[in-house]
């Protein structure tokens, strides 16, 4: 029990040093840490299928579990991981070409309801407009977007993840806003 | 140029995560109302608390499955077992050693080639010389048989025509060798081929027969 109680205490660095030379426990408790933060990202990333995200939490862990030297420990763990996630993520999209197919249903979808009128905008709350505008968003917006409200991950981070300019993630992340705020303030009457 | 409002005004991202309009003191509002209207900044602050708490929920209902985690400790079991040399090589590269210590031993090490190249060619001329010692050998021992004196129960006197027909060749053969003893010049040349001949020796049939010839003539 003590044992337990000593890795909650240890930085991610220290757990990962810990796994290095085989310790189930320090991977245990790095899994309890991140799981469910990588399962909702790739979830949102994903085009929120459960399935996939739960493969790609699997696989990331796998990765840390075969390469765990990879890890450099004066680097931020979770900027490494989503760094990790954020590639994964780059791949499935080349490989399957899905969000694009995804984004041009939506698009058609968008224009029905569009036709049916302002009445049926009042039905959907604000968590199934997000999900649908969030969709709507390109690859970067929504991956910016995501880390930083989602994820808490302050903004010099993000660069470090996406290998970018602190500026151009602000942009991006202004970018993600406006769009958003333009289409969800028709469903929050405080918006209009 | 509106996507780059965050860059323009660098605490307007802090204050939209954290307060309302009305939150703000009258100088950040004066700031703001720089950049954007009231209804744009509200309406961004709205997007990101709704969206904030909107992920809140979503991280305490949804997680993987927990088949997953037992999963992936059993697999780490297997490779616990399995740490090789691989996995030794994989620690070594992740070591960080300061530049000046790599480039010190490569120059130590270029210094010690070229103090151990040097160290080689003394050996190599050594046994130049020694080389050249093996030519003053002595006479092999088959060229000895030649100057000893013909025997004399092989053929005895009065043996016929035949007998004293080989007693005289054996004669010539002795002044033959007589004067090959006398000849130092020639001997040495002699045994220079009979040695490059017995290096050669079987190698090719060109190598046998000259040497073959050169023995006839002489004898």
């Amino acid at each position: 029990m003590d044992v337990f109680l000593n890795l909650k205490k240890k930085s991610d660095a220290e757990l990962m040093s810990m796994i290095r030379n085989g310790n189930k426990e320090a991977f245990s408790e790095l899994y309890s840490r991140y799981s469910t933060r990588l399962f909702n990202f790739f979830f949102r990333m994903l085009d929120k299928d459960q399935g996939k995200a739960e493969d790609f939490t699997h696989d990331l862990f796998l990765k840390i579990i075969e390469n765990p030297g990879r890890f450099h420990l004066q680097r931020r763990f979770d900027t490494w991981v989503f760094h990790i996630a954020y590639n994964m993520c780059k791949n499935e999209y080349r490989k399957t070409a899905v969000r694009n197919e995804y984004r041009q249903s939506l698009g058609s979808a968008e224009t029905v309801s569009e036709q049916a009128g302002g009445s049926r905008h009042d039905i959907l709350r604000f968590s199934e407009a997000l999900d649908h505008h969030l969709k709507m968003l390109d690859e970067k917006h929504r991956l910016v977007f995501l880390l930083r409200y989602q994820q808490d991950i302050p903004l010099r981070e993000i660069a470090e993840i996406l290998e970018c300019p602190e500026g151009t993630v602000k942009s991006r992340l202004f970018g993600a806003l406006k769009k958003l705020s333009e289409k969800l303030t028709v469903f929050d009457p405080k918006i209009n | 140029m509106e996507d780059s409002l965050f860059n323009q005004m660098p605490g307007l991202q802090k204050l939209l995560e954290t307060r309302s309009f009305p939150e703000l003191t009258g100088s950040e509002q004066e700031e703001v109302l720089k950049v954007m209207n009231q209804d744009a900044y509200d309406a961004y602050h709205e997007v990101i608390m709704q969206s904030k708490i909107q992920f809140g929920l979503e991280q305490k209902t949804l997680a993987p499955d927990p088949s997953t985690g037992i999963k992936l400790l059993s697999k780490m079991e297997g490779r616990k077992s399995r740490r090789t040399v691989l996995w030794m090589l994989q620690e070594l590269f992740t070591i960080r050693i300061p530049a000046y210590q790599p480039a010190f031993v490569l120059a130590v090490l270029v210094v010690l080639f070229f103090v151990l190249k040097n160290t080689n060619h003394e050996t190599i001329r050594y046994s130049a010389r020694t080389d050249t010692v093996y030519l003053d050998k002595k006479t092999p021992t088959d060229m000895q048989t030649a100057n000893q004196p013909p025997s004399e129960k092989a053929h005895p006197a009065g043996t016929g025509i035949k007998a004293s027909n080989k007693s005289a060749h054996s004669a010539t053969k002795n002044e033959h060798a007589v004067h090959f003893q006398n000849d130092q010049y020639v001997m040495n040349v002699y045994q220079k081929i009979q040695l490059t001949s017995r290096s050669k020796c079987g190698q090719s049939a060109a190598d046998d027969s000259a040497l073959m010839k050169f023995l006839v003539v002489a004898n």
